[in-house]
């Protein structure tokens, strides 16, 4: 099967065809597709990082609901995709906000505002920063936790724990002489 | 082939040409001509052979001796190999004879010669007289020197280096003035008490300091940005080169020895650029200009004073050419140290499993121990030289005083005037010092570069023809009597004669080693056949682009390589500019998208180093995503679902569904569970197809593959029968 039919199987829709409300969970929403309601929707980002406007709309479902009532064992958690939108900023106004009130739930990656101190022994480094959420003490291990994505940073800690430094340009002087010493 | 070669093909062909035009008979044309390296009892030596239609011919130039058989007495001829050697055998009417002793390095032209040698006595020689001889290729083959060579990435920066020339110039010549005014000091300053000449005589040798250290500044920035200019270029032709060499490269050097290279090697030379080239410069110019003011002067002591120099004239030759060797085994020898940390690091799973700590240690104790022996035979070279000469310079110092001295005493001389000489001739022996000791470092670097150089040289076995084509596949493959060898002569694969059609599945199954992945590689020209030829839709993919022939086949490998980086970077590697939802659509076709969307980062994950952070199967289904990302018209499976366990082959299985639809797909497993689905499937051993058909067709006729596929059933079921009672 070429991979143009594969493209249409994921369903991208337009922002004007959505309509997005709050879940009856912290963690959900509920999304209206073309008139059509879905409860109990997951909203979850494939590229959390480089494109965090990416959102796929899934709703989990338990093994019982994938339909294979045998149960093949060594599959992965089916989740049934309802569509997917490539910028979600694009929607309504009261949509985005009910979403991104999900999404800051089911992501959080902390703003960096600042680099207090970042001490190396060989090629472990402490951190200490100051997040949008609060300060932070963190370790790194290797040069390659620290990815640079044109003036972006994002840094992944030992735990797999994320903060995003949105752009070097807009940090403080002190904190960018910090960042070249692992830049 | 590099242009050496073809040059040396070209005076080898002429001088063929004068050996056989005597011999040849008016209406005698020249089918083939071949050289060889060995006598036929076996020492080195020269001797030619000529094929033509009525004769073949056997000329010893040392001897101008000739041995010819009437090709009609011929019955055929064979080449046999042996270790390190071969010959040629004519078989005639009165029996069988060595015509030919040859090294193996002579052995593909007389394979040639044995086919033309047959075809002639079948009567049906259509020869191709371009493909000419080829000659054992010497080892002097530096075709540009390596100074010319780095020198020549000079070019496009003209302008700054004569920039950097003109300061060089300035500097030196400014630093000459201080002694001048020396003189003028004892001479006219203090010897005549001239008061008013003294501050006009400091302020100029102020001024004359300031300027040369503001040139000085600027002459350094020139030149060193003018090397890193070109260390940069070097860097990344070497590296840009190290892409476009064949596989058959890689094949053969290891990975350290090259990294070897493009690291340790690369820097020495920068250094050359950085640091050696401005001092040599410099130091030549001082030298040359001091040398001009020391003979004006007087001559009869600067006679004294160049007492070191033809030691230098005679000795640094000398020198460097003992010196090359010495530090060419030192490279190597660090290169030996390298390669065996970048085998064994990454390696280290295998190293501890085997608990072979202790003899990895010594290892590289041993090699370590070559480096440090090599190391001291560098500095016993050095302290052989460099020692004596700087004796030599201060006996002539000494002679200088001595008779300088005397010269001032009888009033020959002014006072001013000899510690003005003794000045300039201490300031001869600074540059003369430094560039003796640049001699060294220089040499290091030399050789360094020659090894860079090496690499740059070599030309890529396989390259795009010149009239090749680019065209959107259709996927039918065919194998016209292909043969292959990774050595020559010694065929991994044989006569292989295939017809696949466009959008068929093909499983391909046999024992290891039996030749199933080197279709692969001849597929994806990673080698060329030796024999035979493969087309994809009636085309040769000799004449297919290389880019658009690897760019319309997706290959996935038993254990794929992951790059460390996102799964998004690894999945869109083929093709960098995909989509977001091009990358999701590949990964939903290889059935990797779920287990993607669960790791912590979804598409943004990181795969650890060399792919360790993520299984065997994910890893395995992340190529496979990568392989379909470009959408390509033919996939090949190598052997993809081996390393997996079944489930995840079940997984893997069902992603292929999917992507077979549409395309050429060739399977090559040794699970024969796998192929059950495959149109047909074909059986591999030892280089040759054995059976064609699909799995019913191959169960009825009996052969190798229904006795393997009864072999993995019964295997089965004898796991399962416990179980099961």
């Amino acid at each position: 099967m070429p991979l143009r039919d594969f493209l249409i199987q994921l369903n991208i829709v337009q922002a004007s065809s959505l309509r997005i409300e709050p879940g009856n969970r912290l963690d959900r929403i509920k999304v209206t597709l073309d008139g059509v309601p879905h409860d109990d929707v997951v909203p979850r980002r494939p590229f959390p990082l480089s494109i965090p406007e990416f959102v796929i709309f899934s709703q989990t479902q338990s093994p019982a609901q994938v339909g294979d009532s045998k149960g093949k064992g060594g599959e992965e958690p089916q989740s049934r995709e309802i569509c997917m939108l490539k910028d979600y900023r694009e929607l309504d106004e009261r949509s985005r906000l009910n979403l991104e009130q999900v999404l800051g739930k089911l992501y959080f990656i902390p703003r960096v505002l600042k680099v207090e101190r970042l001490e190396t022994s060989g090629d472990e480094f402490e951190w200490e920063i100051l997040t949008d959420r609060g300060p932070r003490i963190l370790h790194t291990r290797s040069r390659r936790q620290v990815i640079n994505i044109g003036t972006r940073i994002i840094v992944i800690d030992t735990h797999d724990n994320i903060y995003n430094i949105e752009d070097i340009g807009k940090l403080d002087r002190r904190s960018r002489m910090l960042l070249e010493t692992v830049a | 082939m590099s242009l050496l070669e073809e040059k040396m093909d070209k005076e080898l062909l002429e001088e063929a040409e004068r050996v056989i035009k005597p011999l040849l008979r008016e209406d005698e044309e020249l089918l083939y001509q071949a050289f060889c390296d060995l006598t036929e009892d076996g020492s080195y030596g020269h001797r030619w052979l000529f094929l033509t239609r009525q004769r073949v011919i056997v000329v010893t130039p040392e001897k101008g001796s000739k041995v010819e058989v009437d090709v009609r007495e011929i019955k055929s001829a064979t080449v046999n190999d042996y270790t390190g050697n071969g010959n040629l055998d004519l078989s005639t009417t009165s029996g069988t004879r060595e015509l030919l002793r040859f090294s193996r390095s002579c052995t593909d032209q007389f394979r040639k010669a044995m086919l033309v040698i047959n075809e002639l006595t079948s009567d049906r020689v259509l020869f191709d007289k371009a493909n000419g001889v080829r000659m054992p290729i010497a080892d002097e083959r530096r075709r540009k020197t390596t100074l010319m060579w780095l020198l020549g990435y000079l070019k496009p920066h003209l302008p700054l280096a004569l920039l950097g020339m003109m300061l060089s110039l300035s500097v030196t010549g400014l630093g000459l003035v201080p002694p001048y005014l020396m003189r003028t000091l004892v001479d006219e300053v203090i010897t005549k008490r001239n008061f008013n000449l003294l501050p006009i005589l400091t302020l100029t040798l102020v001024t004359i300091y300031a300027a040369n250290t503001f040139m000085s500044i600027g002459q350094s920035y020139t030149l060193s940005y003018l090397a890193q200019k070109i260390v940069f270029n070097i860097r990344r032709q070497v590296y840009e080169h190290l892409q476009l060499l064949s596989m058959g490269f890689y094949d053969r050097i290891s990975s350290g020895r090259v990294l070897s290279r493009v690291t340790d090697d690369v820097g020495r030379v920068n250094w050359f650029l950085v640091w050696g080239i401005p001092n040599l410069v410099i130091n030549s110019l001082q030298i040359i200009g001091i040398g001009m003011i020391l003979f004006t002067l007087n001559l009869g002591l600067a006679i004294f004073a160049l007492l070191p120099v033809p030691m230098i004239v005679v000795g640094i030759p000398l020198f460097r050419r003992k010196a090359r060797r010495i530090y060419h085994k030192l490279w190597r020898r660090w290169a030996d140290m390298s390669s065996l940390l970048v085998d064994t690091i990454p390696g280290a799973i295998v190293v501890k499993a085997h608990s072979q700590e202790k003899s990895e240690v010594r290892r590289l104790t041993e090699r370590m121990t070559m480096v440090v022996k090599s190391n001291l035979e560098t500095t016993r070279l050095n302290l052989s030289f460099f020692p004596m000469l700087g004796f030599t310079a201060s006996v002539g110092a000494a002679v200088v005083w001595y008779i300088g001295g005397g010269q001032v005493l009888n009033g020959t001389l002014t006072l001013g005037t000899l510690w003005m000489f003794v000045s300039y001739m201490w300031m001869f022996y600074g540059p003369i010092q430094s560039l003796t000791n640049l001699v060294q470092p220089l040499q290091e670097a030399l050789t360094s570069g020659e090894r860079v150089l090496e690499i740059v040289e070599l030309r890529p076995d396989i390259k795009d023809a010149d009239d090749a084509v680019s065209f959107n596949f259709n996927g039918a493959i065919e194998f016209k009597d292909v043969s292959f060898g990774y050595q020559p002569y010694i065929p991994v694969v044989k006569n292989i004669t295939l017809d696949i059609r466009a959008g068929e599945t093909i499983g391909v199954v046999g024992p290891s080693g039996g030749g199933k992945t080197t279709l692969t590689k001849l597929l994806l020209r990673f080698y060329d056949p030796s024999e035979g030829s493969i087309s994809i839709d009636g085309v040769d993919i000799r004449k297919i682009a290389v880019e658009c022939l690897r760019r319309q086949i997706g290959i996935v490998q038993q254990d794929p390589f992951l790059f460390y980086g996102s799964v998004a970077f690894n999945i869109m590697y083929g093709k960098s500019d995909s989509a977001p939802e091009e990358i999701i659509a590949a990964a939903k076709a290889a059935n990797a998208h779920d287990f993607i969307m669960g790791s912590y980062a979804g598409y943004d994950s990181h795969v650890g180093e060399r792919g360790s952070r993520i299984s065997g199967g994910e890893r395995q289904r992340i190529a496979i995503a990568r392989a379909i990302l470009t959408d390509p018209k033919i996939l090949v499976m190598d052997e993809a679902t081996s390393s997996v366990d079944t489930l995840t082959e079940r997984q893997i299985q069902k992603a292929l569904e999917n992507l077979v639809v549409g395309r050429t797909t060739i399977i090559i497993a040794h699970r024969l569970s796998t192929l059950q689905r495959a149109d047909r499937i074909i059986v591999v051993d030892k280089g040759k197809v054995l059976e064609v058909g699909n799995h019913k067709e191959l169960m009825q006729t009996g052969g190798l593959y229904s006795q393997l596929y009864n072999a993995q059933f019964a295997e089965a079921q004898e796991v399962a029968a416990p179980l099961v009672s």
